[in-house]
């Protein structure tokens, strides 16, 4: 059975078909690990609480979403009366990909350990041939990131594990997934399906991708996407990031900014200037086709970043104040934005599969 | 940073304090062998290089259009201590002024994490620094080359690493397929 994964900055997505009541299931997972002091009753109390955790050495690394939520509950911040207290005892939590990428100055056992998460999510094959698709960012047009290092890593990975593996750009996995079609006069249905603008706004990467009937014809990443714009709204508001992201995350709604409050402020600008960002850069690129494509394209965006309240009608707004090289025939939101780009690439999984299984038979 | 390394000479190259050894013109990743920390007080790799018998491997993405930022260094550049009394000298300037304690604690924590930030900062900029300063000339490696020899020194540490099996990870989330299987066709 084909199967998919989204490795992403935040978020782990695992996507696999379920032919019983012809369903998807998407398992998420955080992307990150923290290391618990080492006492004779860790592993105990480890256990005890159901933690997800892994020993190297002397040491125990409690992974993904219980990490997350342990490190939430533990921290009181860093007031000076609470210095060296709790804070220091349940350190950093550590999140080896950074920019949509591995983050290669991380030490190895980071990267081991989040490999170890990743296989505990994705699993082994259930029998030889079976296909897993991931995705990988495309190459970014603002910074010299190894996008190949991380793909060619996670390939020899999955590898390791006995998948026949895939591999597709993020955005395309949109397209895929969201079947943008164009008007087509010159074809019998007068559509072509699979043609349009895939935007993934992640935490670490805005991937973007223009495709026509299938065919990648712009592909290109940013790196300055969600991490980015909450690390600029902290430092503008004096506030620590994290306090920003759970503010963007709960309580912030682009359709609903409070010019008094510095937070919806600092926030509103930095989204703002993503998007402007985003589209002048795609413009750039449009212009550089050889064969303009001069019918209405339809924007389908995505991602986890895309999901704060109002994104869409600010995304239209900003929108309508460019002057692009090409008609815009409407924008919309995926259907379900944090799992779009895991849908696509088990959608390409399941059609190398089935291509097998078709040639095998003849 | 990786620490890949290429033995330029005919001979073996034996690193007795990391208990390395490069074949002739071979590559090896040194964290396959030993951590971090003792690679860059390594004495060996330190002559090794001085005498150009080892390159240090780096990886650069060639796809981009992206020019690398260079930042010019500052004829007197702040270092952690200026710093550190630098921020706390804000930190008691803040503190003695606004009688507001939400102000006092907020300015407090942003710049801890500040400083705590730059303090890592300066951690690795020390360590890329000082073994870059004994590998005189780097070497551009094929990222996918370099990758393969990453990846073995991953499963290498993956191999060590033992964990709860039974415990299953992730919120799952079902949703109708629609029309999957037609999409998978089509493309």
């Amino acid at each position: 059975m084909a199967i998919s994964v989204d490795a992403g900055t935040m978020n782990l997505v695992k996507a696999e078909e379920d032919d019983l009541v012809n369903g998807i299931t998407f398992t998420l997972e955080r992307n990150a690990f923290l290391q618990a002091s080492t006492s004779e009753d860790t592993e105990t109390t480890l256990k005890e609480n159901n933690w997800s955790y892994v020993k190297h050495e002397d040491k125990y690394y409690i992974l993904g979403e219980d990490a997350f939520k342990l490190k939430n509950l533990l921290t009181v911040g860093s007031r000076p009366e609470n210095q060296g207290i709790i804070a220091t005892q349940i350190g950093e939590l550590r999140r080896p990909m950074q920019n949509g990428v591995l983050n290669t100055g991380e030490e190895k056992l980071s990267i081991a350990i989040i490999q170890k998460l990743i296989e505990k999510l994705a699993g082994k094959p259930r029998k030889p041939g079976e296909v897993l698709c991931f995705c990988a960012p495309s190459d970014p047009v603002n910074s010299n990131l190894s996008v190949l290092f991380h793909k060619s890593i996670l390939t020899s990975f999955f590898k390791s594990l006995g998948w026949e593996v895939e591999c597709i750009p993020e955005a395309l996995a949109i397209i895929y997934s969201e079947r943008p079609v164009a008007e087509d006069p010159n074809s019998d249905e007068k559509e072509a399906p699979y043609s349009g603008i895939g935007i993934s706004f992640g935490s670490g990467m805005i991937n973007i991708m223009f495709a026509f009937k299938k065919i990648p014809l712009i592909s290109f990443s940013v790196t300055k996407s969600g991490d980015h714009i909450d690390q600029e709204a902290a430092k503008v508001c004096g506030l620590n990031v994290s306090a920003i992201t759970r503010y963007k995350e709960t309580k912030f709604n682009l359709d609903k900014i409070d010019p008094s409050n510095m937070k919806d402020a600092a926030l509103e600008i930095f989204y703002n200037n993503m998007i402007d960002n985003t589209l002048s850069l795609f413009a750039e690129k449009f212009n550089q086709l050889e064969n303009p494509i001069d019918v209405p394209l339809e924007i389908v965006v995505a991602g986890g970043t895309s999901m704060v309240p109002g994104f869409l009608n600010k995304f239209n707004a900003v929108l309508k104040g460019k002057s692009l090289p090409f008609k815009v025939k409407g924008v919309r939101a995926a259907e379900n934005p944090l799992y779009s780009v895991a849908k696509g690439c088990l959608i390409k999984a399941m059609s190398v599969e089935g291509k097998k299984a078709k040639e095998e038979t003849k | 940073m990786t620490y890949v390394v290429q033995n330029t000479t005919d001979k073996t190259i034996f690193l007795s304090d990391l208990k390395a050894e490069i074949k002739p013109r071979g590559m090896l990743d040194l964290e396959m062998v030993a951590s971090r920390n003792n690679i860059e007080i390594s004495r060996d790799l330190h002559n090794a290089f001085k005498a150009k018998f080892l390159q240090l491997g780096k990886h650069t993405i060639i796809h981009t259009n992206a020019s690398p930022k260079h930042k010019e260094l500052e004829p007197n550049p702040i270092d952690e201590k200026k710093l550190a009394a630098l921020i706390k000298s804000v930190i008691r300037e803040e503190i003695k002024s606004p009688d507001n304690a939400d102000i006092k604690r907020t300015v407090a924590e942003s710049i801890d994490s500040l400083h705590k930030s730059i303090r890592e900062q300066i951690n690795s900029i020390k360590i890329s620094e000082k073994i870059s300063e004994i590998a005189s000339k780097e070497l551009n490696i094929d990222p996918e080359k370099l990758a393969e020899i990453s990846q073995r020194s991953i499963e290498k540490i993956s191999d060590e690493i033992t964990s709860d099996e039974n415990k299953q990870l992730g919120k799952k989330h079902k949703l109708n397929a629609g029309n999957l299987k037609k999409l998978a066709d089509e493309i």
